[in-house]
């Protein structure tokens, strides 16, 4: 019944611009919190690429890792690391907005919640940094 | 009367009769310290231009009706001070991501839709006679949704949502946060029957958590945590459901 009534009116529809993003600061720091995304996204495939060259043998391996070590790589890598570390730290930054904790009939306080993300995340860090490091 | 102050307020109009699109007309006002836009937009209406239409009711952030595109923001008019933006100029505009009616006037029909859809009343499986009295609550269970109960339907929230402009099927912040008022209501019975709304596709997953809901919200009623918060439940209770043999089906 109301949309026929507004056809009628002839209800004007604006299309939202596809520079929607530059309207405010925040939304273009969303649109780059989701784009980095993308950088992580291709360090994955690098990692599985990795991955399908052991399964070619040792010495194809060997040549690849020996690539790792150039210069573009080690730019490639510092440069996705550096998405990745923005990507992690405003996600957990959201942890505390979202998750509610309840211990008994207490509600812990969002700012211990939040710390509580980030000190998980350095400890998962740290743990899979040791791995990495220490079992041949 | 006037303070000596002087602004342009330019305004969408949009007059379907004779208009295939909106256009702009601007007007220079004397305003007081303590006029909001709203004030403004009623000075020209009773003194300037009789034919300029939009809506307002109680001109005091309870009744929602007043929103605005206000230099760009979504804003209650009646709480945007004409001060705040002198000496610039004001530009008003009617909110984005809905179809206009008339110069600042929205179609909300789409919103009003989406909001009946998620049954925002208490449903109770089995009322209980009147003589029994109320259905009583704890201040901490009245706590637990107060916030989300603060809605005012004035559907800023709506137009900051890039997500809502780009996909109108999108349910939308305040209506998935009042269905979450309800939800976390110790009185209510109907989250089920509200579920098939909030958690599908078009509900709470559509959102990408831009988070400029809540930022406009006059009420500080943070729909972006409702929606989120909603995802985080709606998945724990699906792997409930799979994972464990006692979970909720």
């Amino acid at each position: 019944m109301m949309s026929e009534r507004n056809t009628e009116h002839k209800a004007y529809v604006r299309r939202v611009p596809i520079t929607w993003w530059l309207h405010n600061r925040r939304y273009f720091l969303f649109m780059v919190r989701e784009s980095t995304s993308v950088f992580i996204a291709l360090f994955v495939l690098g990692y599985l690429y990795q991955l399908f060259l052991v399964s070619r043998g040792a010495e194809v391996h060997d040549l690849f890792q020996e690539s790792l070590r150039s210069v573009p790589f080690v730019v490639g890598y510092a440069i996705v690391l550096l998405f990745a570390l923005y990507h992690s730290i405003t996600w957990l930054g959201l942890v505390s907005k979202i998750q509610i904790v309840r211990i008994g009939r207490l509600t812990v306080p969002p700012f211990l919640v939040g710390l509580g993300a980030y000190l998980s995340w350095i400890v998962a860090s740290a743990v899979v940094a040791w791995l990495i490091l220490n079992l041949k | 009367m006037s303070n000596g102050k002087n602004i342009t307020i330019t305004v969408t109009r949009y007059r379907p009769e004779q208009e295939d699109e909106p256009v702009e007309q601007s007007y220079d006002i004397d305003f007081q310290d303590d006029w909001v836009v709203l004030d403004g937009l009623n000075h020209i209406k009773d003194h300037i231009d009789g034919s300029l239409s939009f809506r307002w009711s109680c001109r005091m952030g309870v009744c929602g009706s007043c929103g605005m595109m206000v230099n760009g923001e979504p804003k209650l008019s009646c709480a945007a001070f004409l001060r705040d933006y002198y000496p610039g100029e004001v530009r008003v505009e009617p909110l984005n991501n809905f179809p206009i009616v008339r110069d600042l006037i929205i179609d909300m029909t789409d919103f009003m839709d989406k909001l009946k859809a998620v049954q925002p009343w208490i449903i109770r499986e089995e009322e209980k006679p009147v003589s029994e009295g109320e259905y009583l609550q704890t201040p901490e269970e009245l706590k637990e949704y107060k916030q989300f109960s603060m809605c005012i339907n004035c559907m800023l929230c709506y137009a900051a949502c890039p997500v809502y402009g780009l996909e109108t099927e999108f349910v939308g912040p305040a209506a998935i946060a009042l269905g979450h008022r309800y939800n976390l209501d110790s009185r209510d019975e109907g989250q089920e029957r509200r579920q098939h709304v909030i958690a599908s596709t078009e509900g709470i997953w559509e959102c990408t958590y831009i988070g400029e809901c809540s930022v406009v919200c006059p009420k500080d009623v943070d729909p972006a945590a409702a929606i989120q918060r909603n995802k985080v439940a709606t998945t724990g209770g699906w792997f409930k459901s799979v994972l464990l043999p006692w979970g909720k089906k």
